[in-house]
């Protein structure tokens, strides 16, 4: 039997059980690629003086999330440019969560054993993991090359360029995904990594995108490696050979320790634990508290890095305005007041990174899946820890938890930016405007929690929202969604910090949502079956 | 004193799967009494049920005087569960299971978690990850035992186990009725392991009870095995009801007879004047098999 024996069963097995999810995660980025790319087109009629559209691009904010717009600037540049970056991020994500779930996840649950007892080879499921994810990721790159090119792009060297942009991603955290899934024993801790680098190299990429000191960062992350590749600028596209020398060697290495490993096991050897539990191990919550707090404090200190960078990145704001035509641009775009650039840097920075904490929230209070799925919900639940408590053991600390990681970022972030300016205000102006943001965060794992009471399959269609609110908040100005379906997302509106009204009417109705959605949930969770 | 658990009529069904179809079950205080039942029978379901995880579509359901759904916490602090299919805590060890569990049922007894423990050979101190599948299942039996409650819902408790630690674990159900009191219902596909527990037993097929009541009643419910060595050749078994399975062979007999039967074809043979005899009752298996074949051809 060769180690690879069975691979296209394996590889088969795989597609009929994401037969949804990958048309879907292509479909949509199709989907809001080829509408942005149009809407350019729509708005701004060829000939436009592209000097002016260029500075508009080169504000801090737009710089820390896309990067440097690529020159020589053309309409097209602008039209592939922010959906470059995002499609190049669903691709990542895309490729180590396929990974992640045909290898780690299906062998912690014993779904693996039940196929190696066939006539499996050894290498069968990595191989046909990592098929399936890049067979995804190309699939998604050349929907989203046939969407551009419907929106209007022309075909040439930049249509290449393009695709680059995204596959190479994909294939680095394809091979992330594989790594991980060696290294660690369980889906969870795997996951983590791969998403922990992620959020890294996005961020080291934000610092050398954003400080001209620092821009040799640039050679250290894969989406500077696809920043390189200057689509429809100079459509340079030998920088990818770094995405495909990186993502080869992450296979290879993920093959070899596979080759080495027992089935089941990870990198780290288990080690003998304590025979009676603690006191605080008394019941959900302690039992929720247990696995979480790790998990929160990881979260909490890739917060404060992220706070502090991005606040120390405040200087940038000004190297940018030390540049006479930027400034009048800018000056008149926000409205006379050079003051709202940094504001507007800040509040765009708060506004993405509550995404993510969002995110925590979310992946807390699908816990209650989680446990329905693997029995411990029926275990627990046999005791006299009461529905009600199971539910809140998962609700409290979502929204706890989200909260104390607005207070770590805004607080970072205020005081990275304070020791720079010198000016201390910044630090309770950025504190409340992180926490300003909570209101919107509660109504996203309220609507988790309404979901979770439903039914616990809803889990899937919890994270469609999310994707569906971090498209709204992200591009549906872009895309020139009409204003109602960009309301559909709860951050449209949160009060627009620093800088902007504080919108307390708006803030105290979220709230009021969040709690409504969370009472509806766990209404429905006492009154529905388990298990 | 009224039942520990009463059933009647109950039933659920998840979409089209009729999983209970009008089930009736009752379990006396102080007893250990047997579910059997063929696969996807709604064992498993109705044990849910009990614990308040699943809603009820219709029927009664009475548990230690207390609505399952209703009451479930003040119900739960009385009974511990060991579910069909343990799953722990990857990241806890098994003592650390044993006590969060013990801690969120009515408490665990000291002593007893020691004494458990010490008995099941059990190492407290293991990952739950890194435990074998009887020793998953020695955890949770360890935490249901320990627990300070009269009732125990033990749905097929010892899969997984070896034949030393099943011994194990019928001495420490029956001293845990014998000297706590304890009532427990136990679903089981070990035959050998209900015969020696329980003294009634209740059947299921297709979500309703085919058989209920004790043991010995259910074997006088069943054909005995009766070979007979006569001098004369015994004539009138062939037409006799209630007789099945007749081999004769001369005056050599074998045959198999319904309980009132048996009297008819006692007189027969002793007319025929009988050398040697023997008469057993039908072994469990027989008598499972039995029942569970025809009440699939009666439900059908
Ligand atoms: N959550 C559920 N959703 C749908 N159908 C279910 C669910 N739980 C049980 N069933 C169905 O109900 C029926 C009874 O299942 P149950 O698990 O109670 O059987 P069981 O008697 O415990 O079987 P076994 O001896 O195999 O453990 C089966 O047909 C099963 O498929
Ligand atoms: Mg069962």
């Amino acid at each position: 039997m060769s180690s690879l024996t069975s691979t296209g069963h394996l590889i088969r097995l795989a597609l009929r059980r994401d037969r949804v999810v990958i048309p879907l995660v292509a479909v949509a980025a199709a989907v809001v690629a080829g509408f942005s790319a149009k809407a350019v087109y729509d708005l701004y009629p060829s000939g436009t003086a592209m000097e002016g559209l260029v500075a508009t691009y080169a504000n801090p904010a737009t710089r820390a999330i896309y990067g440097h717009l690529p020159t020589p600037a053309t309409l097209d540049t602008i039209a592939t440019f922010e959906i470059s970056t995002l499609g190049a991020l669903a691709c990542a994500v895309l490729a180590y969560g396929l990974v992640r779930r045909h290898t780690r996840t299906d062998e912690e649950a014993g779904r693996l054993e039940l196929l190696g007892a066939t006539v499996m080879g050894r290498l069968a499921p990595l191989t046909a993991a990592l098929t399936v994810a890049l067979g995804a990721v190309l699939l998604t790159t050349v929907m989203g090359v046939a969407a551009i090119l419907w929106g209007g792009v022309p075909a040439g060297t930049g249509t290449i360029a393009f695709a680059l942009y995204w596959l190479g991603p994909g294939l680095v955290w394809a091979g992330v995904g594989a790594v991980a899934g060696q290294v660690s024993e369980t889906s969870r801790g795997a996951g983590g990594i791969s998403l922990a680098l992620l959020g890294v190299a996005f961020l080291v990429r934000a610092i050398g995108s954003l400080s001209t000191s620092l821009s040799w960062l640039l050679w250290l992350t894969p989406f500077g490696w696809s920043d390189k590749l200057s689509v429809y600028g100079a459509n340079r596209l030998w920088p990818f050979a770094i995405s495909l020398t990186v993502g080869a060697v992450l296979i290879t290495t993920a093959y070899i320790l596979q080759a080495r490993r027992d089935h089941g096991s990870g990198l780290i050897q288990p080690t003998p634990g304590p025979p009676r539990a603690n006191a605080g191990l008394a019941g959900p919550f302690g039992l929720l508290w247990r696995s979480l707090r790790p998990s929160l404090l990881g979260w909490s200190i890739a917060f404060a890095i992220l706070g502090i960078g991005l606040g120390t990145l405040r200087t940038s704001v000004d190297d940018m305005l030390s540049d006479p035509t930027i400034r009048d641009l800018v000056t008149q775009m926000a409205g006379g007041q050079l003051d709202s650039l940094v504001n507007l840097y800040f509040s765009v920075m708060l506004t993405m990174v509550g995404l993510v904490a969002a995110a925590f929230g979310l992946t807390t209070v699908l816990r209650l899946h989680s446990a329905e799925e693997a029995g411990h919900a029926e275990l627990l639940l046999s005791t006299a820890a009461s529905r009600t408590r199971f539910f809140l053991a998962h609700l409290i600390p979502a929204a706890l938890g989200t909260l104390v990681l607005l207070v770590v970022f805004g607080a970072s972030i205020g005081a990275s930016a304070s020791m720079i300016d010198g000016d201390w205000s910044w630090l309770s102006t950025l504190l409340l405007a992180s926490l300003a943001q909570a209101p919107a965060l509660l109504v996203v794992v309220g609507v988790a929690a309404l979901a979770m009471g439903i039914h616990s399959d809803l889990a899937p269609f919890v994270w469609a929202y999310y994707a569906l609110v971090a498209v709204l908040s992200w591009m549906g100005a872009a895309l020139r969604l009409p204003q109602w379906i960009i309301d559909f997302s709860p951050f449209a509106h949160s009060p627009h910090l620093p800088g902007g009204e504080a919108g307390w009417t708006s803030m105290a109705v979220m709230s009021a949502i969040a709690l409504a959605l969370a009472l509806a949930g766990w209404w429905r969770y006492t009154r529905r079956d388990v298990g | 004193m009224s039942t520990a658990i009463d059933i009647r009529g109950l039933h659920k069904s998840f979409g089209h799967t009729h999983a209970l179809n009008g089930l009736d079950l009752s379990v006396e205080h102080g007893e250990v009494h047997g579910f059997l039942g063929p696969n996807g029978s709604g064992k498993s379901t109705t044990l849910r049920l009990l614990l308040g995880l699943l809603r009820k579509d219709s029927g009664e359901m009475r548990l230690l005087d207390g609505d399952p759904w209703t009451d479930a916490e003040r119900l739960h602090r009385q009974l511990a569960y060991v579910p069909g299919d343990v799953s722990l805590w990857p990241n806890l060890t098994g003592g650390e299971v044993i006590d969060l569990l013990g801690r969120m049922r009515g408490g665990l007894v000291e002593s007893k978690r020691a004494d458990l423990i010490e008995r099941f050979d059990l190492d407290p101190t293991k990952k739950a990850r890194t435990y074998s599948k009887g020793n998953r299942q020695k955890v949770a039996l360890v935490a249901a035992l320990a627990s300070d409650v009269p009732l125990l819902l033990l749905d097929e408790p010892t899969a997984g186990l070896d034949p030393l630690m099943e011994a194990t674990f019928r001495d420490v159900v029956a001293e845990s009725t014998a000297d706590d009191g304890r009532t427990v219902l136990l679903s089981s596909h070990i035959l050998s392991e209900i015969e020696h527990l329980c003294k009634r037993i209740t059947i299921i097929r297709d979500g309703r009870a085919v058989r209920t009541g004790s043991l010995t009643d259910l074997r006088h419910l069943s054909r005995t095995h009766i070979e007979a060595q006569t001098d004369t050749v015994a004539v009138g078994l062939e037409t006799m009801p209630g007789v099945h399975d007749l081999v004769t062979d001369g005056t050599h007999v074998s045959l198999r007879a319904d309980p009132d039967a048996i009297d008819d074809v006692m007189r027969l043979l002793a007319a025929a004047n009988i050398t040697a005899l023997t008469a057993s009752p039908p072994s469990l298996e027989d008598l499972f098999m039995g029942i569970y074949e025809s009440a699939g051809s009666e439900s059908r």
